[in-house]
Parts: structure tokens; sequence; C-alpha cells
């Protein structure tokens, strides 16, 4: 709930009086690096190396302060550091839920070894299917939302924390880095003006892009107010349906890394491929290629498609049954979701009064 | 002023003059609240002072009431409201996902609900992929336990943190909207209101309820502050508190995302784990239920048909296949009838004569009748094709139904005849059309076990794989023309100066004439038939090719060599043109009969295939699959092999696994009190067992005094095919190898349960069974040696010693070893131990081992299992062992024969002669070896032939002469089945697994459970160490924590 003090130490300070000032230059609004240390609240950048800098920052912290932190019962220990760390048991579970069942498995005799094996293979590419079916559910609606609305739900900023004890010494955290939109309740609105510009058409100019990507016309002056609950419906709606459709694909997930065709696929020629033939000594950069081609192809792409063949047919009557169900039940999710999203985010299917002028509550529906 | 302001969430003065507020907006006590800064009135904008929660009151602003309060339940009251409150989820998830409405925490829940239904999934589909319905039952009872244990563990953890601190981490709140939150979620938000008026216990009491008991505020928390030891007399001694508490539960839930990520697969592989046998009792106990039930009403319409309970010799068996089938409650598909009907039938091509000759039959006598009705709708479709007419086949098929039925029968023969012949053909199929019918069936039967029965009548009874050709007029045109276009061929072939010298006979070549035709029929063998069998047609063939040959050699001036090739040409045309004219005559009625009868078999089978799956079926889940998942992994228990043995046990290297046995039994064998241990427990867990297979085996395949349901499909298909197509054999030995296997399956098991048990007891009594042997004294044995030496060359040359060292090792090493026919014949050619000649023609040695390994338990040893089991258990396991003998020793012919120069090794292997006549003269002395060779061929004879020895029996036993009226016959229909020479050699190969291999497999399997016991324990113990640990230490000062507190001012 800090909001409102970090618009004052934006804004307050600064006269407002007339939307022109003559002394400050309009730049366009180039946002900060992942490292920069700022001040106050700031969106970063947003291209992707930039994200998977804040993914790896953000990975960084759990062991080496939000843990240690918690562990300790810092007083000032946030929310957003519970849910850092509560990331822990979600990627710990199931690679030991795997690791049990391996455990468990006779592997004494050849023959029944073999079979075993291959139950526990099934297992582990099962855990592996699962978090990638979570991060395809989200990834579809993320870009769906990106390509449809150009907002961008996972759009870092830094929040500056400021440590209130002064006891949290070499563990303290100045900045936890968070998205825009995580929070429907408390949208970071204020982060998505351009605060370097001067008048309300630079300074709303985000806002302006993504109204034009809403179908909105209004008065660049105001056009934030319109946008903005158009905005908030997509988050909430993008949000519910990343939950919902993450039932369908870790079940697809799991469907298919359960399909025979994996049975095939050598772990060991995958691994031989990739440390010989991709990382080896003494190779000519095209056989390396050749190589990183066959362990893409070969070893993943070509077994993942067969895997949805196998899935659809099913061994039995019952299995087909589910397969099919799965695939067609996943891939209509999908569309629903897609589908809904972007056609109940469109402004056309909004009734938006067009204030017109610059009245104060304008912009209101 | 830029509108951008107004959207900025700050609070910001309401000028009534300036604005017209919204009316809702003004009940908000934000509305009536006086501008603090009446100086700046004039600008429109104000900057915004921040709220600060709680600290400061705005002036003439009361806070809102709380009205949330904390929730105290008990663990199924909290697992209630969780399951309550999906229901909330999923409204808010259609409001989300749908409308778009919702809030953080709205849409937060909808990823429990989605996680939930995403974990169901899941368990539904690996459930689908598994066949067998604990699998499937296994998925869901692993998503339960998963779930169960991530709930529960916060719990587990919460408890003792409760328990030392007094907070609990898992404390619930109710907020001011009903929503259910817990109120150390976000550790910046602290509702110490929520902790006003709590009885000390943790319950929410209402104010005048608190004030009842309590002076003043915070009674709850002021306990627990006690508990934490904050010091009373400090200033603001509640938020210290409520701060203490914080630290706690951040500390406690940090433990607990720590420790979780384990826990959750570790408790849920332990419940999982645990419930697993239960789960696969109770399965195994609904489904034998469940298929029994089926059974029983099957049984019931079965005993109907067979008529079961009449005297044998008056018993009337149903044989009308569509009787049985309704009884029993079969049926054919539809689609299969149909399309069997229409592969059986083509169209019918009739010449414009023989259709006006139909339908003046049509439209004149059988005007009016069914027969008449059908034939003209026939007609009426009939198409044009040429010169003839096509009625098509799906009319054919009424019109030919209608031509067999009773209706039609009393017609006179002339008529019926010409009908007949011409309506038949379309019974006539060429060979692609036959080849689909094959195909069919081959598709049809395919996997059922009935094919071979099929087969077999289609090959001596209902013939209808033989091509055919009619003799007729256009047969003759036929052969003319191709003799014709032979010619022709051949000299258009010929050099043409050579051709145009050649005699006009040829040039214009007439073929047959009618009188030549008419010897060529006389000559041939076709015994005055139209339809040619394959003889037949090839001896019409023949005739002709012999009739165009002298044909050619007769005409004059026509050298050799053109004779030979113009007669080849003929030859190659009239093979071909007969090959063309072949087709196969299906006879519709019995091919449909036919087909019933296999369907009838095939679903029959399926029915017993139904309750063996459930019961002694060598797959996944049956009885016997969970007898054999349990009962070896039990007996390792029983004979306290310890961890280092388990693993030698379960090497690769089966020798050493075998040394590992035999050291294990030599100690237990050696200690009495030990042994009697051993074998009890052994012996309880044998029974249990083989009872339960046995119940279930003797249902299909009966005794003497209830025949099983095996027996009885035996009979009646026995006597079906019997009645409808002279073949009684093929479906009654299909169903006869299906008694057997399921008897060889009971005894198998009896056999790998009991073996063990009865190696112990040659063990123990090895010392004795050798002295036996060998001679108690080396005075004996060198005698025995010396005058004996056809049983004995082995030991020539050998110590006493030695060779009652060496025959042990040697009995040993079979008692323990594999044990199938083959080891064995390979056993008693090797040597014994030390000696260098094997004991090939050692008749009484090797039956003396056989009995040894083989035998009764011995006196003692009996003894100690009649403690534990019961008589009956003990002349069980000695009738199989002895059986089993049977098979190693004496069932083999050629083993018998090999080995012992066609001598009878014991007299009841081939008994039919020497019982029947004891038993003629009615001495009933041997009736229960009778009794025992009854049961084991059972089998063999029908239900009639074991009512008739029951009878035997039940006369034997009041003391009665049982009179057989023709004692030839009784010996041929009952004691011949049972001569043990008949036995065929695949049921003697059948045994059941060897020690060695037997407890080889329990050793893996227990060795890889402890495998995962050791990593699921490891785990558990590590985690719940580590959580103790830092519970001990929990809410301690420390570096986050100084605990600096003022002292209240005095």
């Amino acid at each position: 709930m800090v909001t409102v003090s970090s618009i004052k130490n934006n804004y307050a300070d600064r006269s407002v009086s007339s939307g022109v000032s003559g002394n400050v230059s309009f730049r366009a609004d180039e946002l900060p690096a992942v490292n920069t240390k700022p001040k106050e609240d700031t969106l970063l950048k947003n291209d992707v190396f930039s994200k998977i800098r804040v993914n790896l920052d953000k990975a960084v912290d759990i062991p080496l302060i939000h843990i240690p932190r918690g562990m300790g019962g810092a007083p000032d220990y946030t929310f957003f550091e519970f849910l850092q760390t509560a990331k822990v048991p979600y990627y710990l579970g199931g690679p030991i839920l795997a690791a049990l069942f391996n455990a468990g498995v006779k592997m004494d005799s050849i023959k029944s070894g073999n079979a075993a094996k291959m139950v526990a293979k099934h297992m582990a590419l099962g855990v592996g299917f699962y978090y990638l079916g979570a991060i395809a559910a989200k990834a579809v609606i993320d870009n769906t939302v990106k390509a449809a609305r150009g907002l961008d739900l996972n759009h870092p900023y830094a929040k500056v924390i400021p440590t209130s004890t002064k006891d949290t010494g070499m563990f303290k955290k100045d900045v936890e880095l968070h998205k825009a939109t995580e929070s429907i309740d408390f949208t970071r609105w204020d982060l998505m003006y351009n605060k370097k510009g001067q008048t309300p058409e630079e300074i709303n100019e985000r806002y302006a892009k993504l109204a034009k990507k809403y179908g909105l016309n209004g008065d660049a002056n105001d056009i934030d107010a319109s946008v903005k609950p158009l905005i908030k419906k997509t988050i909430i709606m993008a949000r519910a349906w990343q939950y919902a459709l993450t039932a369908f694909f870790v079940t697809l997930g799991i469907g298919l890394a359960n399909q025979p065709v994996w049975e095939k696929v050598s772990h060991e020629g995958f691994k031989s491929t990739v440390k010989n033939g991709i990382f080896g000594k003494n190779l000519e950069f095209k056989s390396r290629l050749n190589a990183a081609k066959i362990a893409v192809y070969d070893y993943m792409l070509k077994p993942f498609g067969k895997s949805f063949a196998e899935l659809w047919k099913g061994h039995s009557k019952a299995s087909s049954i589910a397969g099919k169900s799965i695939i067609a039940s996943t891939a209509a999710a999908t569309l629903l979701a897609i589908s809904l999203i972007v056609g109940k985010t469109s402004a056309r299917s909004h009734k938006i009064e067009n204030s017109g002028t610059n009245k104060v509550g304008g912009g209101r529906q | 002023m830029p509108s951008l302001l107004n959207t900025i969430p700050v609070y910001k003065p309401q000028s009534p003059a300036n604005t017209q507020a919204p009316s809702g907006l003004q009940s908000l006590p934000t509305a009536s609240v006086s501008n603090p800064f009446p100086g700046v009135q004039t600008y429109s904008y104000v900057p915004a002072r921040p709220l600060s929660p709680a600290r400061t009151t705005p002036k003439g602003v009361r806070p809102q009431k709380v009205s949330g309060s904390l929730v105290k339940e008990n663990i199924f009251q909290a697992a209630g409201s969780t399951v309550k409150s999906y229901a909330d989820y999923a409204k808010y998830f259609y409001d989300a996902g749908f409308k778009g409405e919702g809030t953080d925490y709205s849409v937060g829940k909808i990823n429990d609900l989605g996680i939930r239904a995403g974990s169901l999934g899941i368990a539904a589909a690996l459930a689908a992929s598994k066949q067998f319905p604990l699998a499937k039952g296994m998925e869901f009872v692993g998503l339960a336990t998963w779930f169960a244990s991530m709930a529960i563990w916060p719990h587990i953890l919460g408890a003792p943190i409760k328990a030392k601190t007094g907070v609990d981490i898992n404390q619930q709140y109710i907020d001011s909207y009903g929503r259910r939150k817990y109120v150390y979620e976000d550790n910046q938000y602290r509702p110490m209101d929520l902790y006003r008026h709590v009885d000390v216990d943790g319950t929410p009491l209402s104010e005048d309820e608190y004030y009842k008991k309590y002076k003043d505020d915070f009674a709850y928390l002021d306990a627990i502050g006690d508990k934490l030891g904050i010091p009373k007399d400090i200033k603001n001694r509640h938020e210290a508190i409520m701060n203490k508490m914080g630290q706690i539960a951040v500390q406690g839930k940090t433990l607990w995302m720590l420790t979780a990520g384990i826990m959750t697969p570790v408790l849920s592989s332990i419940v999982a784990d645990a419930a697993q046998n239960p789960l696969r009792n109770a399965i195994e106990k609904h489904r034998f239920n469940k298929a029994s039930k089926v059974f029983d009403g099957f049984e019931k319409s079965l005993d109907k048909l067979v008529d079961i309970n009449a005297p044998f010799d008056s018993r009337k068996i149903q044989t009308n296949l569509d009787e049985i089938m309704k009884e029993l409650g079969i049926t054919v598909s539809e689609q299969s009838q149909q399309t069997l009907k229409s592969l059986l039938l083509r169209d019918c091509d009739l010449s414009q004569a023989d259709f006006d000759v139909l339908k003046n039959l049509a439209e004149g006598r059988f005007a009016g009748t069914d027969f008449g009705q059908k034939l003209r709708a026939a007609l009426d479709a009939a198409v044009k094709d040429g010169e003839n007419l096509r009625l098509p086949k799906d009319k054919m098929a009424d019109v030919l139904s209608a031509l067999e039925s009773e209706a039609m029968r009393n017609i006179d023969g002339n008529t019926k005849g010409q009908l007949e012949y011409l309506l038949n053909r379309s019974k006539h199929l060429t060979q692609s059309e036959f080849d689909k019918l094959q195909k069919f069936f081959d598709n049809e039967l395919y996997g059922s076990g009935v094919k071979d029965v099929f087969d077999n009548i289609v090959k001596n009874e209902v013939k209808f794989t033989e091509p055919n050709v009619t003799l007729s007029d256009s047969l003759k045109e036929g052969i003319k023309k191709a003799s014709i276009d032979g010619v022709r061929d051949a000299v258009a072939k010929m050099n043409k100066d050579f051709a145009s010298t050649l005699p006009d006979e040829i040039k214009n070549f007439a073929g047959l004439t009618d009188s030549e035709w008419q010897s060529i029929i006389s000559k041939s063998r076709n015994n005055n038939k139209q339809e040619l069998d394959i003889i037949s047609t090839n001896s019409l063939k023949n005739v002709v090719k012999r009739e165009f040959l002298t044909k050619l050699k007769g005409v004059k001036n026509l050298d050799e060599d053109a004779v030979e090739m113009i007669s080849k040409y003929i030859d190659s045309h009239i093979d071909k043109y007969m090959e063309s004219q072949r087709h196969y005559i299906i006879p519709h009625e019995r091919v449909m009969e036919l087909f019933k009868f296999a369907e009838v078999n095939k679903s029959l089978m399926a029915k017993v295939a139904d309750y063996e799956k459930a019961s002694v079926m060598n797959i996944a889940e049956s009885i016997t699959a969970n007898n054999w998942n349990r009962l070896p992994q039990k007996y390792l228990k029983a004979l306290n092999f310890t961890k280092e043995e388990i693993a030698q046990l379960g090497a690769l290297d089966t020798s050493f696994s075998k040394q590992v046995l035999a050291k294990k039994f030599e100690e237990i064998a050696a200690n009495p009190h030990e042994y009697e241990k051993v074998l009890q427990q052994m012996s309880a867990l044998a029974k249990e067992a083989i009872e339960k297979e046995e119940k279930a085996i003797l249902r299909l395949t009966g005794t003497v005094d209830t025949p099983g349901v095996l027996s009885k499909i035996k009979d009646l298909m026995q006597s079906v095919g019997g009645a409808v197509f002279k073949d009684s054999d093929g479906a009654a030995t299909m169903y006869k190898v299906r008694i057997f296997d399921a008897q060889n399956k009971y005894r198998n098991t009896v056999d790998s349960f009991v073996r063990p048990i009865k190696i112990l007891d040659t063990f123990k009594n090895l010392d004795g069974y050798v002295r036996n042997i060998l001679g108690g004294s080396e005075e004996a044995f060198n005698n025995l040696v010396k005058n004996n030496s056809a049983d004995y060359h082995m030991f020539e040359g050998l110590k006493y010693e030695d060779a009652v060292k060496s025959l042990k090792e040697y009995i040993k090493d079979i008692a323990l070893d594999k044990n199938d026919i083959n080891d064995w014949t390979t056993k008693f050619e090797h040597n014994v131990p030390g000696s260098k000649r094997g004991m090939k023609y050692s008749l009484n040695m090797v039956r003396n081992i056989a009995n040894i390994v083989n035998g009764e338990f011995g006196k003692d040893t009996a003894e100690i299992i009649r403690k534990a089991a019961d008589e009956a258990f003990i002349n069980k396991c000695n009738a199989n062992n002895t059986i089993m003998r049977y098979r190693y020793l004496a069932l083999d012919y050629k083993l018998a024969r090999d080995f012992f120069n066609n001598k009878c090794y014991m007299r009841d292997y081939k008994p039919a002669e020497a019982l029947v006549e004891e038993i003629c003269n009615g001495n009933y002395k041997n009736l229960h070896v009778l009794e025992a060779l009854i049961d084991e061929r059972k089998a063999e004879l029908s239900l009639s032939e074991i009512a008739e020895l029951k009878n035997l029996r039940e006369t034997a036993k009041l003391g009665y002469k049982y009179e057989i009226p023709d004692k030839e016959d009784f010996i041929r229909r009952i004691l011949t089945p049972l001569d043990f020479h008949t036995s065929n050699k695949s049921v003697a190969e059948m045994s059941g697994k060897s020690v060695s291999e037997f407890f080889k497999d329990a050793a893996q399997s227990v060795r890889s459970r402890s495998k995962w016991t050791k990593l699921v324990y490891g785990l558990l113990v590590g985690t719940v160490a580590f959580s103790t640990i830092v519970i001990a230490t929990m809410g301690r000062k420390n570096y986050f924590n100084k605990d600096i507190y003022e002292k209240k001012d005095a």
C-alpha cells in the first residue's frame, strides 16, 4: 500500500500547474536496465534478456536473501518474499516424487528392471512435462494478450524497499522485482505513465499505445482513464485463464510423457549427442550444429510430435477416449480462452463515453 | 488541468462547488471530511497526504467497526470448509474468466481450483492408460494422498510450533467481506483487532461475552505473550507480542516452504504405499465376488441346458443353438450377421427365359404366398445386364430364406428342383468373393480360440471351401470357344507361309460337335452331377484335352510338331476357361449355423476368461497374481533372512543364491525349535493362499460331487457339436485343454508354495533318508554296492562317508534347483558328486530320490503342520506332491521308456486294468486311488461319466457291490482316459517355480523395496530432525529481531 506515498514522491514536489514546461525537454521514454538500483519504484526494460536477468536475480535471491530472512523471521519480510519461497516446494516436489518412485523400482533382474526403468522414465518425463505444461499455459495467455492488446503482463518493475529496521545487514534488500500488472486491486498504473513527459499526450503515451490496440479512440488527454478498466479486465481474465489452462496443459503434458514413443528415445544417446556431439573436443562447427539439430529434432521434437499421435490413438478403448478428450479439450479450452480474452477486452464490446474535453471527471464510462 | 491527475488514486478533497460528486460517493465517510487545508482551496489540485493506516484517525471520521473474526475449527471442520469453498471458487472463475470481474483474492483462489482440477485430470489420464483396477485406483490414491499430505503437513508442522510458542501459523480469519484468509499471510499486515475479543483458548467471543469474562482487551494476545516470555512491564506490549508472533509465523512458514517439497511426496508415498495392500485386498475380493455372482447366474442357466439334476443315463442336453443362446443370453452382433449374409450371397443372373419362368411362378402358382411376394419383389428389382437380368443379392436373401421356409416344404420335387436350380445360383461365389468370406471368418474368430473348432467342422462336415464347376450348355459352348481361340492363337504364332499350308479343318476349326461333347461327358467321372467338384472338374478337363488331341491327330496332312503346338494352345485356353468357371457353393443355412456355433463358443470362452481374469489367470491383479505378490516375501520373513542374505539371494548369479538358501535351510532344520516355528508360519501362509485359489479353480474344474462350469460347458458343446455338425470332439477338446490348464495352474501354485515347506522337511530328515538308501553302516553300504550294482553302480569305489556326503549334496541340489521335467532328466543322468558315473539305469535309486524330494511329509513334520494348518491341507499337499512326482517320472512316456526299459515303475501309473478288476469284484480298497486319478483327469470325462463314478463311490461307501453291466464298456469309457500313459508332454512340462528361483524373485522385490524404504524414511527422518531443530530455536532473539523493549513508565 505504498502507492500513494510513491506517487507523492514522484509528483508532489513538482509543479504541475500547467501542462507544458519549457525547461525539461521531452525525451523518448527509455526504461532503465535491470541491474540499476533505482531510488524509486521504476518500470524496467522489457526485452528478452532483461526478463531472463529478472528471473535469474529473483531465483538467486530465494536462497541468499528470502530464505535467511524468513528463517530469521525478519520483521519486514514481505508477502512477495513468501511467494518467492513457495517456489521451492513447487520445483522440489516433482523431482523428489520421481526419485522416490525410481527407488522403488526392481532393478535386479534385467528383464523386470528394464520394464520398471521405462515406467520410471515416463514418471521423470511426466514431472518435466508437468512444469512445461504449466509454463506453456502461462505463455499462451501472455502471448495472446501481448499480441492482441499490446499489454505485457510480465513487465517487470523494481520496487524500492525502504528497509526500516537497521538490523537486516547483509540480508538487506533494497529492491524487489515485481510485475507491474501482478495485482488486480493495486495495479501499478502510476508506473505506466511516462514521467519525463511534459504534455498529457506525452505522459499518456504508453496508455495511448495500449488504447489503440484495444480499439479505443479517445481524447489523448484522458485516454488513460478510458483504457484502465479494460486493462484491469484483461488482467483478471488472463490470470483466471492461465490458472484454468494450467489444469489442461499439465494433464496434456503427463498424457504425452506417458506415451510409448519415449521408451525408444535413449537417454544415453541424447546425453552422448550433447556431450560428444555438441560440446565434444576438436569438432568442426558444422558437425556441432548437426549434432545440435539431432539433439533437438530426433531426441525431442520428433518423439514429442509422435507422442501426440500416440496419445490420440491410445492403446485401448479407454485410453483412446481419454487421449482424444485430453487433446480436444485442451485445444477447445485454449481457443475459448483466447476468444474470450480477445473478444471481451476489446473496446468495441464496451460502451465508452467520449468526454471530448478535458473536463474533470471525464473519461468515466 | 490535465485529467491525468484525476486518475491517480490520491486522497483528494471534493469541492461541491466545482464538481458534482456522484451520488454513490456521498455515503462514504470521506465525503464528509472537512478540508484540512483551507488555505489552498482555490487550487484545483492538492498534493495528496499520505494515508497511514489506523495510527491517526482523520477528524470527524470514525473507523468502521471491524466485523472480522478468527476462525477456530478442528482439522475435519477445516477440510469441510475447504470443500465448501470450491463452489465459491468455481463462481470466481466464471466471473473472472467469462466476465472479467474479480479481485486479487478471488482470482488467486482460482489457482487452487485449477491445481485440483489439473491433478484430477492427470490421475484420470494415467488411470485410463492402466489396464487393471488396482493400478487405476492407485492413480487416484496417489492424487488423494498427495493433496492430503500437502494440506496436512503445515498442520503437522504447526502443532509443535503452537505447543511451544502459542502461535498457530495456520490461523485463519474471516474478514469483513466474509472471505477466509490466513492471519499471517502477509507479514506486513497484522490484523491485531482480530485478537481483541478472543478467549484465552483462541475462541472468538462476542463483545458482551468477552467483557463478562475479562476486563481488558487482548486476553488471548496476553496469554500468548506470556508463553513467548515477552516482559510484562514494557510499552506497547500488544504490539511487541504481535511482532514476535509475526517473527514466528515468518519462521514457521519459511520452514514449511523448505520442507513441503520433500514432505509432500514422502508422506504421500508412505500413505499410498500403506493404502496399496488394503486396496488390493478389497479390489481382489470385490472383483472375485462380482465375477462369481455373474458366474452364478450363468451356471444356473447352464445347469438347465445340461439337465444336471436328472440321473446320468436319462439326461437331455439341449442341442438347439437358438435355445442355448436364449438361455445363456448370448447374442451374435447384428452387424456381423448382416456382413456375413451379404458376403454369402451374390446377385443372381438369369436369362430372359429363366426370368420368365420365375415370373410365371411368382404371379401364378405362388401368387399371394410369402415366397411369391418375395420373389416378385426380387424380379421387380431386376436390372438388365447385357442379355441377362440381374436380381440384386439383398432381395435374393429374402427369396432364399422364404424358399427354405416351412410353407415351401411340401411343394412337388420338380418345381422345387427347378426353383433351387435357378435361384441357388446366387449362392455361387467367385474366388475373390470367397476370399472375402474367409477373411471375414478369420477376423471374426481371431484370437478367440474357436478357429480350430470352426476349421475342423468345415473340413469334415460343412464343406464349402472346395471350388465347383457347373456342367451345362454354356460350359460346352465355353470349351468350344476356348478350343477355337486356342487354334487361332496357335496359327497366328506360326510362320505365315507354313500357316497357309495348313489343312482346312484347322484353318476353319469348329471345336466340338454335340456328339463329341456327349462322349466326353460319358467318359469323365461326373457321377451324373451338375456341380462338379475338384476331382470331377479335373477329370472332365483331362478328357476334354485328350479328346482334342485325338481330334487333331486325326487331321490329315498335319505334322506332329503342329499337332503338339496347337494342342498346347488349346490346353492352355481350356485351363484358363475352366479356372474362370470355378465357383464356390455355399450352403447358407449350414454356414450361418456354424457361424452361430462358433460365436456361442467364443462367447462362452470369453465368459470363462472374465471369471479367470479376476481369479486364476496369469494376469496382473488376479488372485493368483496377488498371491504371488504377497506370499514369497512373507516366506522370506518367516525364514528370518538377514539383509545381507537377501542381498546375496537377489544377486544375478543363481549359483550363489542356491548356496545361501541351502545354508539357511540347514540351519533351520538343525534347530528343532526354530524349525517348528518357521514351519508353522509357512504352513499357515500357504494354506491361506492355496485355499483362495482352490476355491476359484474348483468352480471351473469341479469335483466328482459338483461338476465345474467348464465341465458343463464342455458337455453342452460336445453335444451340440455332435448333434448339429457330427463333430463332438472339436469343441470338447478346446474345453478339455482349458480345464487342464486351470488344473495345472492350481497344481503349480500348490507346488510352488508347498515346495519350500517340503524342502525344509527333506533337509530335516535327510540323514535318515540317505541312511535308508545307503544302508546304515559302512558294511551295509558295501554290500549294497556289491550286490546291487544296477542301482548302486555310481557309488562304486566311494567310501561310505563320501557316498553319504555326495548323495546328500545331490539331493539338496535337486531339491533347490530348477524343477522342470528337462532338468530332472538331465539331473538323473548326472553324476553323484565324487562319482564318475551317472544314474541313468538305476531305477530304484531314482525312485527313492524322487520320493524324498516329492514324497509325503515326514511324520514329525506333518505333526507340526497339523498344528498350524489342518489335516486337509496336509493331504492336499501330499496329493499334489505325489502328482507332481508322477509328472516328473511317469507321465512322460519317453522318459519312462528310456529310464526304466518300459517296466512299470509304480503300479498306479497304469492303473486301469488292476483297479477295474478290483472294483468290479466289489473290492473297494483302492477306491481312493481311483478317486485321486479321476480328480486329476476329470477334464477328459463327461458329466455322465463323472456322475457314474459318483454312483460307484456312493455304492462303495454303503458296502454294496456296484453292478457294472458291461465291464469292457466301463473300462473303455471311464478308465481308459485315466491311463497316465496318454498324458501329453506339455502337461508334464508345466510345473511350479523352483525353490531357488522362488526365493530369488522374492529377495529382489524385498531389496527394491528396502531401497525405497531407505530413501523415504531417510528423507522423513532428516526433514523431521531439521524441523525439530528449527522449531526449537523459533522466536528467539536473533540477527533480525533484537528484542529491545522500552520499560513502561512507572
